[in-house]
């Protein structure tokens, strides 16, 4: 069955972008270096377009559950610096062929027409919630996974509904202080994950976790 | 020059407390320990007791004095 899952790059003290995050320093300040573990790597440097790269551990770690992927969804803060009413020119941070190449589910609170860019990246925005963009997402993949991609609020939503099935988060070794945490606005506790895998390289530490079931017994 | 060095235990999303209730002393933990500790002169532990442990209900995290081996 398909399956939810969702990645991220997190500082070692718990966050996922710095402080005064803008159009011009879209992950905050500092944030960059939440990221650096990736971009060395041969997938990473695949998407951008180069050839070569490193293929250890963060290659692998990066580079998983790609090709499972058949759609993604994500917040609207993620997609861009606007709020409110669309400024109609924006289509995201990723140019032309964004590396995402699946249709894309966008939480928003506004209406706006599907845009679809290079490569099979479809923006569809979504405006009645959560299961409705997961259902959408779910539809739209035929039988591949969903991608949760970001940022803390969405990944915090799916969470809280217990929807996410497995999970990737890469820490990164950089101190941040500041910024917006993945693990907060979590009502009623943390949510039952185990590890299942955890590997690391010195650029990053990759901790897998799958959602413990709790199923009925006739089940 | 010497340094003031730290061991620290955290969960994933970033807890200190009752560490007695998560972490895994494995036989790598238990070595990388001991070897911390040969190379100390002095270490000062500081723990905190388990909510209820001192039979004082108004307190969940009392700190210990710290303990120093020498």
């Amino acid at each position: 069955m398909a399956k939810l899952k969702f990645r991220i790059s997190m500082s070692l003290d718990g966050y996922v972008a710095g402080p005064d995050q803008n159009a011009d320093n879209p992950l905050g300040r500092g944030g960059l270096a939440i990221h650096e573990w990736f971009f060395p790597t041969r997938t990473f440097r695949a998407m951008t377009g180069e050839e070569g790269g490193d293929t250890g551990v963060d290659d692998a770690e990066g580079g998983a559950w790609t090709s499972e992927i058949g759609a993604t969804i994500m917040g609207r803060n993620m997609f861009g610096p606007g709020r409110g009413s669309w400024d109609e020119s924006w289509n995201g941070w990723w140019g032309e062929d964004p590396p995402y190449h699946t249709p894309v589910f966008v939480l928003t609170h506004h209406a706006r027409e599907p845009v679809e860019m290079q490569g099979g990246t479809i923006f569809h925005f979504v405006t009645d919630g959560i299961e409705s963009a997961l259902e959408q997402a779910m539809r739209a993949a035929s039988g591949r996974d969903v991608l949760v991609a970001g940022g803390a609020n969405t990944a915090q939503q799916y969470l809280r509904a217990g929807l996410i099935d497995e999970m990737k988060i890469h820490v990164a070794p950089v101190l941040l202080a500041a910024g917006e945490r993945l693990f907060d606005n979590l009502d009623g506790g943390p949510p039952s994950f185990e590890c299942v895998e955890l590997t690391s390289s010195p650029a990053a530490a990759h901790f897998t976790y799958v959602r413990k079931r709790h199923r009925d017994p006739d089940e | 020059m010497r340094s003031i060095n730290a061991r620290l235990y955290v969960t994933l999303d970033g807890v200190m407390e009752a560490p007695e209730n998560w972490v895994i002393a494995d036989d790598e933990m238990v070595a990388a320990n001991e070897a911390d500790y040969a190379q100390a002169d002095a270490v000062i532990s500081l723990t905190y007791r388990p909510a209820g442990a001192s039979g004082d209900d108004s307190s969940t995290e009392t700190a210990r004095e710290p303990a120093v081996l020498a």
